[in-house]
């Protein structure tokens, strides 16, 4: 009965699209009108809804932009964990490097051998995100590992940096997606397009500034390139410009010149002064932006740090790096955020104004390093207590279905796990509370249910409609049926069925017992 | 069921690539816009909370409990448990009902009624489980075939028909003796 039902109502469906197709169908098919027209004229007013011109979704770019930011923010604290892992081949390439000129010459033959001399060759051309990219981007670092005349090497990452930015214009011109990075000088600031080393940025209010910037600093941006060939800056970082100069017979660099490594999320080695072995830093030559600073700003390179370029009368100078991420660990002596460790001790300045510092939370750091090549934490700003991972939700609802895995309870679904206690036997209907957690994605986890059984008992008499395993329907009424429903007689459609239950919330009554009065007629046995 | 390239798109986008993860959003969010927006009938609300959709897909996209068979399935699923949300915090009334258009024949006394109707109908849908109120918003708001939602919620057709019809009659049980 009730899969006929469901068959002409889908056909009907599809004809009826106003109230007068809907009355000359019921008037064609009166013995169905009772059924089904109170369905069908829910499905009019459903349709009503149903809008021809749906607003256009402006703020879907929005949207987006949104989400490939959060993707940009989930890599760099994937690579900043990455980061903080000793790498087994790269830095053992550095120190053989340092070591000899025979090894020099071994390691050249094995990029050659590993990469092949047509990968390198290949690679000339590739831009961020295509394959050959880390292979370009490599024989550049060692290219710069070999190059050790100061001037030369100072020539060698002016040329990195303007291929860096005629990349950042091939990006944009191709209106690819993809991340990148580049240096140059401040060039023009109107309102949100700047221009840096000829490369026009798009500058948003969530774009990171992190030093003094104005027109003519030098700095590093990192861009996130969008569709329509726009270069989005996520974040702007003045930094120290390699100069190319003469070498000055002797170096008498102020004493008072300090050097701040370039701000980052984390402090990455090929991009911060050595930590065990200072470099000297090249003849101090004023930045355009010198006017705002006291003094003089060293310069450094990119690849600074795996240099041996010869040590001269070297003051003792202050690194500073800056970095941001979810703490985790903490001990008396030693901190861990973002997977760096970083030393506190009694002058370490801890700022808990916004949050409290716990494991979980995220701080930024600013520390020194030492000689040992350690960090020092100056100051540590707790930014953003721990966010809950899960959150408890409570719901009370009426089961429509359950499985050894999930239920739906109300309109939700919930998940039961080992841990779930459920209180009571499931039945269609039943009102249920659920004490569950909710977690990142909507989904719950049911930690508990509690079945809450009607109390309110009902008998009534009439004609059985329809017969299920699981539901009949008596003179209009559904009556759910369970392991405890005790049935008397042989039950058929058309006969008449006592029935005695307990109402559920639902309107429909859970049968504890019917008894069918017995008919003349052969009669099914129930499905 | 998922085809190959979409397998692959999916891969990708779990370690988080960044084209991968934006075709994802191209290819989906104005779908989500749209049942968001017919479920709620608020334009602004409705680009939020896609928005929310594609961010809670970002942070369960690893997880091993993200879906078993249908993608478009879990981000619809996803979009329904945030607009229960919003009709559970009791926040549907959050549109005044002079932002209703009002078109120039009608009588804004009429206006206001039938906005009124519309609002109590969309939240008797909420009250409906997850897979009966997706099945009425894709059917009668958004005009699918039972084809299309079958593919969507990886049921066959004739459960399809099923759901459609314990979806309609549990729609009319919850507005009861309303006068909608």
């Amino acid at each position: 009965m009730t899969d006929r039902l469901e068959a002409i109502l889908d056909e009907w469906l599809n004809e009826i699209d106003s109230e007068e197709s809907l009355e000359a169908r019921v008037a064609q098919q009166p013995a169905l009108a009772k059924d089904l027209e109170p369905l069908l004229r829910l499905v009019l007013q459903l349709k009503s809804l149903r809008q021809e011109q749906v607003p256009p979704p402006a703020a879907l770019q929005k949207g987006r932009q949104r989400l490939l930011s959060e993707v940009v923010r989930l890599k760099e604290a994937e690579a900043a964990k990455r980061r903080t892992r000793p790498l087994p081949v790269w830095p053992s390439l550095q120190s053989l490097m340092r070591r000899s000129t025979v090894t020099i010459v071994l390691v050249a033959l094995l990029l050659s051998a590993v990469l092949g001399v047509g990968t390198v060759a290949a690679s000339a051309k590739s831009l961020p995100g295509d394959p050959l990219y880390a292979v370009k981007r490599a024989a550049e670092e060692f290219q710069l590992l070999i190059t050790f005349d100061r001037q030369a090497k100072a020539q060698l990452v002016q040329q990195l940096d303007e291929r860096r930015r005629e990349e950042a214009k091939a990006i944009a011109g191709s209106q690819r997606i993809a991340e990148l990075s580049f240096r140059g000088h401040v060039d023009r600031i109107e309102d949100a397009h700047w221009t840096v080393g000829g490369v026009v940025i798009r500058v948003s209010a969530e774009t990171a500034l992190e030093g003094d910037i104005a027109l003519g600093t030098f700095v590093r941006v990192h861009v996130r390139s969008l569709s329509d060939g726009t270069l989005l800056a996520v974040r702007i970082a003045a930094e120290p410009e390699a100069v190319l100069t003469e070498p000055i017979p002797s170096p008498t660099p102020k004493p008072t010149a300090t050097f701040t490594s370039t701000p980052s999320k984390t402090p990455i080695p090929t991009e911060s002064p050595p930590a065990q072995a200072p470099v000297q830093p090249p003849p101090l030559v004023p930045t355009p932006t010198s006017s705002r600073t006291s003094t003089p700003k060293p310069t450094v390179t990119q690849t600074a740090t795996a240099t041996a370029i010869p040590p001269t009368a070297a003051p003792p100078r202050e690194v500073k790096v800056r970095f941001k991420g979810r703490i985790e660990a903490i001990t008396a002596a030693i901190w861990t955020v973002g997977g760096q460790m970083v030393k506190v001790n009694a002058q370490t300045r801890i700022d808990e104004s916004s949050a409290r510092a716990a494991v979980g939370a995220i701080a930024s750091v600013i520390a020194t390093r030492q000689e040992d090549g350690s960090l020092l934490a100056l100051e540590i700003t707790i930014e953003q207590a721990e966010p809950p991972a899960e959150q408890p939700f409570e719901f009370q609802g009426l089961i429509d279905s359950w499985s050894s895995t999930q239920w739906v309870i109300g309109s939700y679904t919930v998940i039961i796990t080992a841990d779930t206690r459920i209180e009571g036997t499931p039945q269609k209907g039943l009102l249920a509370e659920v004490k569950a957690l909710r977690q990142a994605d909507g989904t719950l986890i049911a930690k508990q249910i509690v079945i809450q059984l009607p109390q309110e008992e009902v008998q009534f008499e009439g004609v059985i409609q329809s017969i299920s395993s699981t539901e009949w329907v008596v003179e209009g009424v559904i009556v759910r049926i369970d392991a405890q429903t005790v049935i008397e007689g042989t039950p058929a459609v058309g006969q008449t069925a006592e029935v005695q239950g307990l109402l559920l919330p639902d309107g429909a009554v859970l049968g504890r017992r019917i008894i069918v009065q017995a008919s003349a007629t052969p009669t099914p046995t129930p499905a | 069921m998922q085809s190959n390239e979409e397998s692959a798109l999916l891969k990708r986008a779990r370690e988080y690539d960044q084209a991968a993860i934006a075709e994802i959003y191209d290819r989906y969010s104005v779908r989500i816009y749209n049942y968001i927006y017919h479920r709620l009938g608020n334009a602004p609300l409705a680009e939020d909370l896609t928005a929310t959709v594609f961010l809670r897909m970002l942070e369960a996209i690893r997880s091993s409990k993200a879906w078993q068979t249908s993608f478009s399935g879990w981000l619809y699923r996803i979009a329904h448990n945030l607009v229960v949300d919003h009709f559970r915090a009791g926040r549907q009334d959050d549109v005044p009902l002079d932002e209703w258009p009002v078109a120039s024949h009608e009588h804004p006394a009429d206006v206001a009624e039938r906005s009124l109707t519309q609002q109590r109908l969309r939240a008797a849908i909420s009250q409906l489980t997850e897979e009966q109120s997706l099945v009425i918003t894709l059917k009668f708001l958004e005009g699918m075939s039972n084809a299309e939602i079958a593919q969507l919620m990886g049921k066959s057709e004739g459960a399809i028909k099923s759901l459609q019809f314990r979806a309609l009659a549990a729609l009319r049980r919850i507005i009861g003796g309303e006068e909608l």
